[in-house]
């Protein structure tokens, strides 16, 4: 075996003597015993890296820790804000609400004004729904806009609120709104349909929901009537 | 419960008694890992810091089948962080010293102390893939195979890479390590 053929064989070796030095395991392998007879160099490796690594081993072993460490956990836990979790909830419920209200404020015309739909039968509820929430995203995410994350969620809480107080007085069945999220109206294709619009056109063809493009709209929904405006 | 106490900032009994359990096990050894990658004050930072998100998310911790392996890559991304951050510096002037004496003073009459300063000092200049390595086993006493895992290496290449740093420290030690 030349030097060059014993180098590559060397190279072979290498894990098992890493290994050996490490103390991983302790003796070599009966093939690594016929490879030291001959490799003088491998021999030495074996013989002298033990040695190594037990004074290096002392020489790096961990120091004490300060004593003082605990207590530097706990202020800086005491000094951290919390991370902020944006979990599927969260986010939900963070679009929802900023969705509804700048709906409120620019989508929604009829808000305030002598065009908001006229209900037929009073309200049965007070609040703004899931449902309607769910319809306020729908419409935010179909208008193609995406400014949520720029609006404080004071801010849009208070719009919602604000905007609940005012449909209490006017709007029609089931929630503030004339209409639920199922009601599918103005739909992209169905791939695009975000959720809470979930009905074919075929289904909007032949309920006649309201549509919300253009400048008014006329739909009945639980035998009331509501028109309004939306330009 | 640790969700909730993270949340706040502040720790219950138990989530501190646990605290204290971890900082005692994992603590020294997060430390020596770390003053290997930065500098003694910044390794005592990056330790202060991995606790304390280790505490914020002790259910996570909780879940991890090798508690010790989650805190280390911790530390390690921290300690990443903050060079990348940094200029690389050069050794402080003892430590090259130090090294420097390694090579070339006479292995004979040195005190334990001098012995050590001097192996560490060689390991300090060992390049930091090399060095990495040899902390992580010498150290923190991980098998290579946890140590690949951690460093998302092949295993061959974390034997290799302690071999070539076995042969160096060889090389720039001399006898030194024989007596």
């Amino acid at each position: 075996m030349n030097t060059e053929q014993l180098g590559a064989a060397c190279r072979a070796w290498e894990p098992e003597l890493v290994r050996l030095a490490c103390g991983e395991t302790t003796e070599p392998s009966p093939a690594l015993h016929t490879h030291l007879a001959i490799c003088g160099e491998c021999r030495a490796y074996v013989e002298s890296a033990p040695q190594l690594v037990t004074k290096l081993r002392t020489a790096l072993a961990a120091g004490p820790l300060p004593s003082d460490l605990v207590a530097q956990i706990h202020d800086r836990l005491l000094a951290q804000r919390p991370p902020m979790r944006f979990t599927g909830s969260t986010v939900f419920r963070l679009v929802t609400a900023a969705a509804a209200g700048l709906f409120a404020a620019f989508l929604w015309p009829g808000v305030g004004t002598s065009r908001d739909p006229t209900p037929a039968v009073v309200p049965e509820t007070t609040r703004l729904t899931d449902a309607d929430a769910a319809t306020i995203v729908a419409v935010w995410v179909l208008s193609g806009c995406d400014p949520w994350l720029d609006e404080p969620v004071d801010a849009v809480t208070s719009r919602i609120n604000e905007v609940s107080r005012t449909l209490e007085r006017r709007a029609g069945a089931r929630g503030p709104l004339p209409w639920a999220p199922e009601d599918d109206w103005d739909l992209p294709a169905p791939s695009d349909q975000p959720p809470g619009a979930r009905r074919s056109a075929d289904w909007h063809a032949q309920h006649r929901r309201p549509v919300f493009k253009g400048t008014d709209f006329a739909a009945t929904r639980d035998g009331a009537a509501f028109t309004g405006a939306t330009s | 419960m640790g969700v909730r106490s993270g949340l706040r900032g502040r720790l219950d009994a138990d989530e501190r008694a646990e605290l204290e359990g971890l900082v005692a096990e994992f603590g020294p050894r997060l430390l020596a890992y770390t003053r290997h990658l930065t500098s003694p004050q910044d390794a005592e930072d990056v330790v202060a810091e991995v606790f304390c998100r280790a505490a914020q998310n002790f259910g996570a911790l909780r879940r991890s089948a090798r508690p010790d392996l989650y805190l280390l890559t911790a530390a390690r991304n921290l300690c990443r962080d903050g060079l990348r951050r940094r200029r690389p510096q050069p050794l402080p002037p003892e430590r090259i010293d130090q090294s420097a004496s390694a090579r070339d003073g006479p292995p004979a009459g040195l005190t334990r102390d001098e012995t050590r300063r001097r192996l560490r000092a060689a390991v300090a200049e060992l390049p930091a893939p090399l060095r990495e390595v040899v902390v992580l086993r010498l150290t923190v006493g991980l098998r290579f195979e946890d140590i690949a895992g951690l460093l998302g290496l092949p295993l061959g290449t974390a034997l290799s890479r302690m071999h070539t740093a076995i042969g160096c420290l060889r090389e720039r030690l001399g006898r030194l390590y024989e007596h």
